[in-house]
């Protein structure tokens, strides 16, 4: 009797694990909400960097949105890194810093353990129409918007298949006409601007 | 009137057998002198002075076994030391109530030791002895 | 049996001590993995993973230990639970690859227990669970954050299957290889137990050994003083009476004497009847070649002065053929013959003219036979059965003490022999005793009593 009692309790507790892993997965899964007061950007628009951002002219540029207190941006940290180290040279890497609290821009050198301009705009961001973080925005060499949407499939997704930001960039340099990206790539998640509420 | 040994000696610490011993031994003559001694440090003491021409050297003696202080055997170790002039005169008879084999057998061992006897005395143990 | 218990409750005992310590020990490493698991959610904020996931994870492990105490399913819950905290970390950082680490400390903990198929429910864990979602990943199912390297092909999903099996195989081997050598060692200690008991034993045997020796050597000393001191006095009395005797007395104060000298030969009779019974029961065999020639004269020179004034001289007849050597114990066989022929002295008939005894000894190979004949006066029918019994005089009249034939039976008992009694009142008796010869018997290497 008493067996049988505790491979019931147990199985209960089993199915709530096995809940609460489903839960947490059907919450990462779900797109960031769409505020209001958006304004979408099309592809080719322009996108005026002249007085937010110390960056060249006539360089494409890639505009990288984040936010410290975000998860997933955070988990995205090491991975922009190896875009930069990769095509350091052809792009002018940037950070746009979309954040409430005071972080410096050496605070935020310092996580990415990288020598590129930071920006604290926020303005940036509705300019380039985006409303979450991390997102990833390739400027063309005339700072005409050439791709704007998430790095991978979803948040915590590191399969290199899906791995849109990277896969933008290499078209841009390789003249191939723009691939059409997926829903994955532009619906946006992430975590809403500006304080990411929702995780 | 003949007897048959001029000197007997009795060696036992318990008086009435002393008592016994000369009565017999007077009555049938087979002593016409009978020295009593009550343990066996005063035989040795008698023994000591004499030699093989005194008079009062005994030509047997009658030595029992249990004594106090030292026994008859106890004795016999001292008597073995005596001088020989005074050993070869004498001649011992062990006497007991004793019916212990042992006591037997270490009597009959000794050199000594003539013959081994049981108490008490009469009139025909003496007579196989003469 | 007792021994059996002994050795199960030690063995139980140490299990126990190996349980307790384990569990005391698990709640620690538990309690860490919870605390792992909030400090990883400060990465990426997985809160509700780490708390929700974590606090289950323990209470199924605690409540199974509560619910069912008494079997070891608890443990093999803590091997499925170091296997969920291992799935929980892998989701907490989102794949990272490092945390597959967690279930190999899991594995490695378990060795604790002793119990190699803990390993099971832990490895099945993370097999299913690589498996199933490696599979997933593969096919392209996005929802599922299992590593952040390249997509697990098959290949090396098989090595990685096969090194972790390796690792929880080994793991498992250690604990069963402690378990034998745990259980070897109970085994020693409880052995060594049981020898230093059975050393306890015989050192105590040994002891109660000594110490009957030693009373029985006291008693030996005690019999022998005892009698003698008894006989002293007594031997004093005979000899006075001697005196006596050897002068004319009136018939009254004869007759006196007389009866004096009876009482004092009874008595005298009497001690060394004891000294014998106490001689026969006690006394080791001593075996020796027996010259039965030699010993009858012995018996016969003890003898001679036995007869009352009013009782005739008995002759006494011999036959005795020797030729092959007899063992026996000399002593009680000398008490034996005296007893039976002092008897028939003692009770001869007074209206035969020649009163006998004869003796015949008829030595062989397997043993002696003995005859003890007298014309005395006889033992009636009645009665021939409760001659050997302790202290039965056949009327008080009487001169022995009753103990003469109960020694003589004890004495033939001792010899392994038998005896037997023929007689008619008013012709005589006759005793036939046969012994067995033991030469070969076990009691020939005996050292002789000191």
């Amino acid at each position: 009797m008493k067996k049988a009692l505790t491979i019931a309790w147990l199985l209960l507790i089993f199915s709530g694990i096995a809940c609460i892993f489903w839960y947490n997965d059907w919450k990462y899964s779900l797109p960031t909400p769409v505020p209001s007061a958006y304004h979408p950007v099309p592809t080719g628009a322009y996108v005026d960097l002249a007085s937010k951002l110390p960056v060249r002219q006539n360089k494409p540029v890639f505009l990288h949105f984040f936010n410290p207190d975000c998860p997933c941006s955070r988990f995205n940290i090491p991975y922009f890194k190896t875009l930069v180290k990769k095509y350091g040279d052809k792009i002018s890497f940037a950070v746009v810093v979309l954040n409430n609290d005071d972080y410096t821009a050496a605070e935020i050198k310092h996580k990415f353990d990288l020598d590129i301009p930071v920006s604290f705009d926020s303005t940036l961001a509705a300019a380039c129409g985006v409303y979450s973080t991390p997102q990833a925005v390739l400027l063309d060499a005339n700072h005409r918007l050439y791709y704007r949407g998430n790095y991978n499939k979803s948040r915590y997704c590191t399969d290199p298949r899906s791995n849109y930001a990277q896969m933008a960039v290499d078209s841009f340099f390789s003249n191939v006409p723009r691939p059409l990206f997926a829903g994955y790539a532009l619906k946006a998640y992430g975590c809403q601007l500006p304080g990411c509420t929702k995780k | 009137m003949d007897y048959k040994y001029k000197n007997v000696m009795v060696v036992d610490d318990n008086q009435i057998d002393l008592y016994i011993a000369e009565m017999v031994m007077l009555t049938t003559r087979f002593a016409e002198k009978v020295i009593c001694v009550g343990s066996a440090r005063e035989a040795l003491e008698y023994l000591r002075p004499l030699d093989e021409s005194s008079d009062g050297l005994p030509t047997l003696i009658f030595l029992d076994i249990n004594m106090p202080e030292m026994t008859g055997f106890d004795f016999l170790e001292e008597y073995r030391r005596l001088p020989d002039n005074i050993r070869k005169k004498c001649i011992i008879m062990m006497l007991t109530t004793s019916l212990d084999e042992q006591d037997r057998k270490q009597a009959e061992d000794n050199e000594f030791v003539k013959r081994f006897l049981n108490k008490p005395l009469d009139r025909d143990k003496l007579a196989q002895l003469m | 049996m007792v021994s059996q218990q002994t050795y199960q409750s030690l063995h139980d005992a140490f299990l126990l001590q190996v349980k307790l310590k384990s569990d005391r020990l698990m709640n620690y490493f538990l309690a860490g993995f919870f605390l792992c698991g909030l400090m990883l959610a400060l990465f990426y904020d997985t809160w509700l993973v780490a708390v929700g996931i974590g606090s289950l994870s323990l209470i199924a492990y605690y409540s199974t230990k509560l619910l069912l105490p008494d079997t070891d399913a608890y443990q093999y819950m803590v091997s499925g639970v170091f296997g969920l905290f291992m799935a929980q970390f892998i989701y907490q950082m989102h794949g990272l690859f490092e945390m597959h680490f967690i279930a190999f400390i899991g594995s490695a903990i378990l060795i604790t227990y002793q119990n190699w198929k803990l390993q099971i429910p832990l490895a099945a864990l993370v097999i299913v669970h690589h498996a199933s979602f490696g599979y997933l990943q593969y096919i392209g199912y996005d929802k599922v954050y299992f590593t952040q390297l390249d997509y697990m092909t098959l290949q090396t999903f098989i090595i990685h299957g096969i090194l972790a099996t390796i690792v929880f195989f080994i793991c498992g081997l250690w604990a069963y290889q402690m378990k034998l050598l745990n259980e070897r060692q109970i085994q020693q200690t409880y052995d060594m137990g049981r020898y230093q008991e059975e050393q306890l034993q015989r050192k105590a045997l040994l002891r109660s050994n000594e110490d009957l020796k030693k009373s029985n050597k006291e008693l030996d000393s005690f019999v022998y003083s005892v009698s003698h001191d008894l006989r002293a006095p007594l031997s004093s009395m005979l000899g006075v009476i001697g005196l006596c005797e050897m002068r004319e007395m009136d018939p009254f104060m004869q007759k006196n004497v007389s009866l004096l000298k009876t009482s004092v030969r009874k008595l005298d009779g009497f001690i060394m009847d004891i000294l014998d019974y106490s001689r026969n029961a006690r006394l080791d065999m001593h075996l020796q070649e027996i010259h039965f020639d030699e010993m009858l004269t012995d018996i016969f020179g003890n003898l001679k002065f036995m007869c009352t004034d009013d009782q005739k001289k008995v002759d006494i007849r011999l036959a005795v053929r020797n030729g092959i050597p007899f063992y026996s114990d000399k002593s009680r066989l000398s008490i034996i013959l005296n007893n039976l022929i002092s008897n028939s002295i003692r009770y001869q008939n007074p209206e035969v003219a020649d009163p006998f005894v004869e003796i015949q000894v008829e030595v062989s190979e397997t043993g002696a036979d003995i005859l003890v004949r007298d014309n005395g006066i006889g033992i009636a029918e009645e009665n021939q059965g409760k001659v050997f019994n302790m202290f039965y005089r056949v009327s008080n009249k009487s001169a022995g003490s009753g103990l003469g034939l109960y020694i003589v039976k004890e004495a033939v008992e001792k010899l392994d022999g038998v005896i037997r009694l023929d007689s008619e009142t008013g012709k005589g008796t006759q005793f036939s005793i046969r012994l067995p010869n033991l030469a070969h018997s076990r009691f020939v290497k005996q050292q002789p009593q000191s």
